[in-house]
């Protein structure tokens, strides 16, 4: 079970917080904190858009650090720092996609050894530090074939489609930062959804 | 409206993103239209599998991965010049950049006033003209092929006034490739057509 919205490490601003555009601009006056905020506010978000292109929790993980890394390396390059979730996950989604293509991203951190102790335990069926698996047998067997087969079909889709579908009708991000992520106008978001909807009717059909 | 742009419609539809009067309009359609609903109920079904039926990702320890990524910052941080520094250094690059370029620009625009000290012509190098010979021609030795004949017959000059046909009618050329005599089209008159 992922965690909700309501996970304090998790939550997006609520108008009371600091908005993004300020917490880039307090971070690139030298806050460290700040990024701090920010890495707390999308790294969820960043995993699970990740983990959609990728399949992989690990990979997802890995692919989520380095894109932190680079968006803090590259924040001064940012137009307009309010739409740093979107700019964000653009580079999500293009590590994620470069990792697809066999290209594989140095890690930044000693993530084997903290996952090594975490396979450690799910293997002998206690819990995780990092992660821990649905051990629920009734729902996985339930879900499972449909599951990858549309995972499969997503894979099929062409790529602006499959990041909108993900990004927008999975992940449920705002229309304007998938727009931002995408390099495009919201009109041209709604119709990569559509467009992939279109094809997933048509793969699925025997599903539907 | 075509099957597709009511496909289109359907879908920002269950993505409520229709505007308010094309939501009235489509819902009013909706009513009464069996494969619009269809087509509503497909896609909806198709976002209920893509929310609830997708592989689920392991769950992950949101405080220590926050953590992590944070000192990897800090590392990465620590290898590279601050950030102030380096905005420091773009926001004097692009001072550098804008003096040079207003620089260059008063230069040649200094210049071009004068119009004495503007930039010369520079003279065309000299072209080079390269004389080909190719063979000569060889005198021939056969006797030539072609004779001329302008005029009337010779037997009519003195009858009918032959320079008075030369004068006023078209003269008759012609152009036999022999030196035979006879072969000359000596029978016709110049006044003949």
């Amino acid at each position: 079970m992922e965690p909700q919205a309501t996970d304090p490490m998790n939550d997006q601003p609520s108008p009371a917080e600091t908005s993004d555009g300020q917490l880039v601009r307090d971070t690139l006056s030298g806050n460290r904190q700040a990024y701090d905020q920010l890495i707390r506010r999308y790294q969820r978000q960043a995993v699970a858009v990740s983990y959609r292109l990728l399949g992989n929790t690990n990979d997802a993980m890995e692919v989520t650090q380095d894109a932190f890394l680079k968006s803090f390396t590259s924040l001064a390059s940012l137009q307009r720092p309010e739409a740093f979730g979107g700019w964000l996950m653009r580079i999500v989604s293009n590590l994620s996609l470069n990792y697809r293509r066999g290209r594989k991203v140095r890690s930044q951190l000693p993530l084997d050894d903290m996952l090594g102790k975490a396979n450690e335990q799910a293997e002998t069926g206690g819990g995780s530090e990092w992660m821990s698996r649905d051990i629920n047998p009734v729902h996985r067997m339930e879900s499972a074939e449909l599951g990858a087969r549309l995972q499969e079909a997503l894979n099929q889709l062409p790529e602006k489609q499959r990041l909108a579908i993900v990004m927008f009708t999975i992940e449920q991000m705002p229309q304007k930062d998938v727009a931002e992520a995408l390099k495009c106008s919201v009109e041209a978001v709604k119709w990569h959804v559509f467009q992939g909807r279109k094809k997933l009717k048509e793969i699925l059909k025997d599903y539907l | 409206m075509t099957r597709e742009q009511l496909e289109y419609q359907i879908s920002q539809y269950v993505d409520h993103t229709l505007s308010t009067h094309e939501k009235a309009a489509l819902e009013h359609r909706l009513g009464t239209d069996v494969e619009a609903q269809q087509i509503l109920a497909e896609y909806r079904s198709i976002n209920d599998m893509l929310r609830t039926q997708l592989p689920t990702m392991e769950e992950v320890n949101w405080e220590q991965f926050a953590s992590a990524t944070s000192r990897a910052v800090d590392e990465a941080d620590a290898d590279a010049p601050p950030v102030t520094y380096r905005i420091f250094t773009w926001s004097r690059m692009a001072v550098a950049a804008s003096v040079l370029l207003a620089g260059g620009i008063a230069f040649l625009t200094f210049r071009s006033g004068n119009g004495a000290s503007g930039p010369q012509p520079v003279p065309a190098a000299p072209s080079q003209v390269v004389r080909i010979d190719g063979p000569a021609a060889e005198p021939s030795t056969q006797p030539a092929v072609a004779q001329i004949s302008v005029g009337p017959a010779t037997e009519l000059a003195e009858t009918q006034y032959p320079l008075d046909g030369i004068v006023y009618q078209p003269s008759r050329v012609s152009l036999i490739a022999t030196p035979d005599d006879t072969m000359q089209d000596t029978h016709r008159s110049p006044y003949q057509r």
